[in-house]
């Protein structure tokens, strides 16, 4: 599946595995946090970003 | 005519993972990537995969760490011990992706396969390689690159090319004869698959020093004056194809298990205890294959490389009377053998089992009917602990194999099973 905007990803920054959301707002590719209290992260060129994959299931213990 | 169009048409890549073991390891540590990472030997011993910076700093494939502990230390090179139980599952990620690209597919080596992709992909076969590299990478993480030729020896070179050049992309065809002979020229012998470090050495005093020479040599004098194996190699590096893909691989006629020490083991029964534990390994990987074998050999040795001390090597082999794949049966013959060889007074740096005359188990064997109805039990018993250790590693060892296993050398660096252990699954930061 490809990482397009709209899709939850997996990714490494700066070389930490993390996840977030793909938005593009204007031209700039965003990483966005669905927590709020978190910011969300602009993609600059200095940045190392590798996407390692889409969330497609998410397994919840209730 | 007709024939040399068929041939024309006929392609064959070589899937070749890049750094295989190193690149395992960044997947799931994406922090390393750019940074200079090498995976060693069993035991830690020697340097088996290393990324790019560690071959930029001259480190030589299997070097004994030892050896090179002043670079490790002075560029921060990241070492990890061989995580065989990751390889093993990436591994089989990425041949499945490649499954996916071709109709006909040979497992060449953990980190290798050859697709048939004749008629497969007649226009561009730049773009489907590259396709497959990058669905490859996408799906597992895992870089690699793609030689495309007719022949299987000239995929090998391709790839090698492929990983030698970046210019190429990744991905080399080599049907064109201009860019092949291009290559050719600039491919030393020693790298055409299938001439080893002899043959080299003879073909370099016949003034053969390039791929290309050898691929202009008359075949009858070279299977005159070599064997019929370099004959083929010389008639694939002219596009005529000799080796066919083997979609299913053989069967291992020979298996192998034996380990140095990290300290010397002096007495019987610590040998014994070895010797069991690397018996039962080899035994698993014949039932593995659904195969019995008729002979064991054991061996010992001390330290070569210490001249201090004093030597002694020796390996003995015994015929089976029926064979057998059964772990108890192997251990204990082997330990008796292990009685005859041993000698007190010497300072062991290795042992090992070879396990040979394998045969598929359901071949009719010299059978001995009075032992018929145990050998039933017995497959049972073992396919139940195969079993059991598939889904719980080392989760059942045989009453002869080692419980002390001092002998064992610590693995220093060993990486999580991310992919086959719910308690080692990589973690990524939900903030």
């Amino acid at each position: 599946m490809s990482a397009v905007v709209g899709k939850v990803v997996i990714c490494a920054l700066n070389g930490e595995l993390t996840v977030k959301r793909l938005k593009s707002i204007g031209k700039e590719i965003v990483l966005g946090a669905e927590n709020p209290t978190y910011q969300d992260i602009t993609v600059q060129e200095e940045v190392d970003l590798v996407i390692w994959g889409v969330v497609t299931n998410v397994i919840h213990s209730l | 005519m007709l024939q040399q169009e068929q041939q024309s048409q006929r392609l064959i890549a070589l899937v070749d993972c890049n750094n295989f073991y190193v690149s395992c390891e960044r997947v799931f540590r994406p922090d390393l990537n750019h940074k200079p990472v090498a995976v060693l030997s069993n035991n830690d011993g020697c340097i088996v995969s290393r990324s790019q910076e560690v071959k930029d700093l001259g480190i030589k494939m299997a070097v004994p760490v030892h050896q090179v502990q002043h670079l490790i230390k002075r560029h921060k090179v990241h070492l990890f011990s061989s995580n065989y139980t990751l390889y093993a599952d990436m591994s089989s990620r990425v041949m499945q992706c490649l499954e996916s690209y071709t109709p006909k597919l040979e497992v060449y080596s953990i980190d290798e396969s050859f697709l048939d992709l004749t008629g497969v992909c007649r226009n561009d076969s730049i773009a489907y390689g590259q396709q497959i590299k990058q669905t490859v990478f996408r799906t597992t993480g895992i870089p690699v690159c793609v030689g495309i030729a007719p022949t299987k020896t000239l995929a090998k070179l391709a790839n090698y090319a492929a990983k030698k050049w970046h210019k190429t992309g990744g991905v080399l065809d080599l049907s064109d004869s201009i860019r092949r002979d291009k290559l050719l020229h600039l491919v030393p012998i020693n790298e055409v698959w299938g001439i080893g470090r002899q043959t080299t050495k003879r073909l370099q005093l016949m003034g053969i020093n390039t791929a290309y020479d050898l691929a202009n040599q008359p075949v009858e004098s070279i299977q005159a004056q070599f064997n019929i194996v370099v004959a083929r190699t010389v008639m694939e590096l002219n596009g005529i194809r000799c080796l066919s893909l083997d979609d299913i691989p053989a069967d291992k006629q020979q298996i192998v298990c034996s380990r140095s020490f990290k300290r010397r083991l002096t007495t019987y029964k610590e040998l014994a205890e070895a010797l069991a534990s690397f018996c039962s390994r080899a035994a698993e990987k014949l039932r593995k294959q659904g195969s019995v074998a008729g002979s064991i050999t054991v061996s010992i040795k001390t330290n070569p490389h210490n001249p201090d001390e004093p030597q002694y090597q020796r390996s003995i082999n015994m015929q089976l009377q029926q064979a057998s794949s059964d772990t108890r049966q192997i251990v204990s013959i082997a330990k008796r053998l292990l009685k005859d060889i041993f000698k007190r007074g010497y300072r062991y740096q290795k042992c090992g089992v070879q396990l040979g005359h394998i045969h598929a188990a359901s071949l009719p064997d010299q059978i001995d009917i009075f032992a018929a109805n145990e050998q039933n039990n017995s497959t049972e018993l073992m396919n139940t602990i195969d079993k059991i250790n598939n889904r719980f590693p080392k989760g059942i060892t045989l009453s002869a194999t080692s419980i002390n296993t001092g002998w064992q050398v610590p693995v220093e660096y060993l990486s999580q099973r991310y992919t086959t252990d719910w308690n080692e699954l990589a973690v990524a930061q939900c903030c």
